[in-house]
């Protein structure tokens, strides 16, 4: 062989092996647009399962802890119906408001490659938010248990304090 | 196509969230002036609407001059992506405005009350 055909040989096998490895190339990113794109379906899935689920239970929370905090606000204001009452939705709209942004805070999901890691990251996320929920819980009834103690020192006050008023006029 | 959709869901659910949280607390929340103000109810309503404005008029504002530009969207994915998080920092900045409201109120109650037992005495 002479030196012309062996360099075409060459020639011709390198086109061959760079072929070769652009198909290999070519079907590894058709590969991985096929996995992002299922995966894109398994998060957006995965998404809407987690919001329905967050708010429900912020509900369910809100609704459990504010009907015992109506009793709370009427103790702390003297029985006063209607500004115990706004108190109380407004701190109940507080807590829909902060835990509803907390939620959708923490909402972002990387990769989901299959139904097990699906399941696997609803359960870490939805978990997480539950014990955060719970830790909101029991801020707002120390919160509470908090403003029974200063109401009730106040009326304490009030009362000692009305008694020497009527103790200095007589 | 997508980027103006995702924009408008958007700036819609956070108009809607800014109106409908606006008008809770301008509903619940003129027993509060009319507590700080009994003399004159008539003031306290009015006060209670300049303060409805100006809560609409700082959280639009805050929402529109926040706007973050999206570049590129590939998927409903990130597009829901990008909602929840624009509209977390938006619920989570009023909620802290509510809460530091509530606190502001409270130190004005202790300090009209305090006002009130001087007075007396």
């Amino acid at each position: 062989m002479s030196y012309k055909t062996d360099s075409l040989v060459q020639a011709i096998k390198d086109s061959l092996v760079a072929a070769q490895y652009d198909s290999i190339q070519v079907a590894r990113e058709a590969i991985a647009l096929e996995q992002q794109m299922q995966s894109d379906s398994y998060v957006v899935k995965a998404y809407l399962i987690y919001l329905p689920i967050a708010i429900l239970l912020t509900a369910l929370v809100s609704h459990k802890l504010f009907k015992s905090g109506k009793v709370f606000m009427l103790d702390i204001f003297n029985q006063k119906e209607d500004i115990a009452h706004s108190t109380n939705k407004l701190f109940e709209l507080g807590f829909y408001l902060i835990n509803l942004g907390f939620a959708l805070k923490i909402l972002y999901i990387g990769r989901i490659a299959g139904k097990k890691e699906l399941i696997e990251a609803l359960a870490n996320k939805i978990g997480f938010f539950a014990i955060y929920l719970g830790v909101m819980l029991f801020a707002n009834l120390f919160l509470f248990f908090r403003g029974k103690k200063v109401a009730g020192q106040k009326r304490r006050d009030r009362a000692m304090y009305e008694k020497k008023v009527v103790l200095s006029k007589e | 196509m997508n980027i103006i959709i995702t924009y408008i869901i958007y700036l819609l659910l956070s108009a809607i969230l800014v109106l409908l949280v606006g008008y809770w607390f301008y509903h619940y929340g003129e027993v509060y002036i009319i507590m700080l103000i009994p003399e004159d109810v008539q003031t306290a309503k009015l006060l209670n609407g300049l303060l409805l404005l100006g809560y609409y008029l700082l959280n639009l504002g805050f929402i529109l001059f926040f706007l973050r530009q999206i570049n590129s969207l590939s998927s409903w994915n990130e597009s829901i992506l990008f909602i929840a998080q624009n509209l977390s920092l938006n619920i989570i900045v009023v909620a802290l405005m509510h809460y530091l409201n509530m606190l502001w109120l409270y130190l004005l109650s202790i300090s009209s009350f305090l006002k009130h037992k001087n007075s007396i005495s």
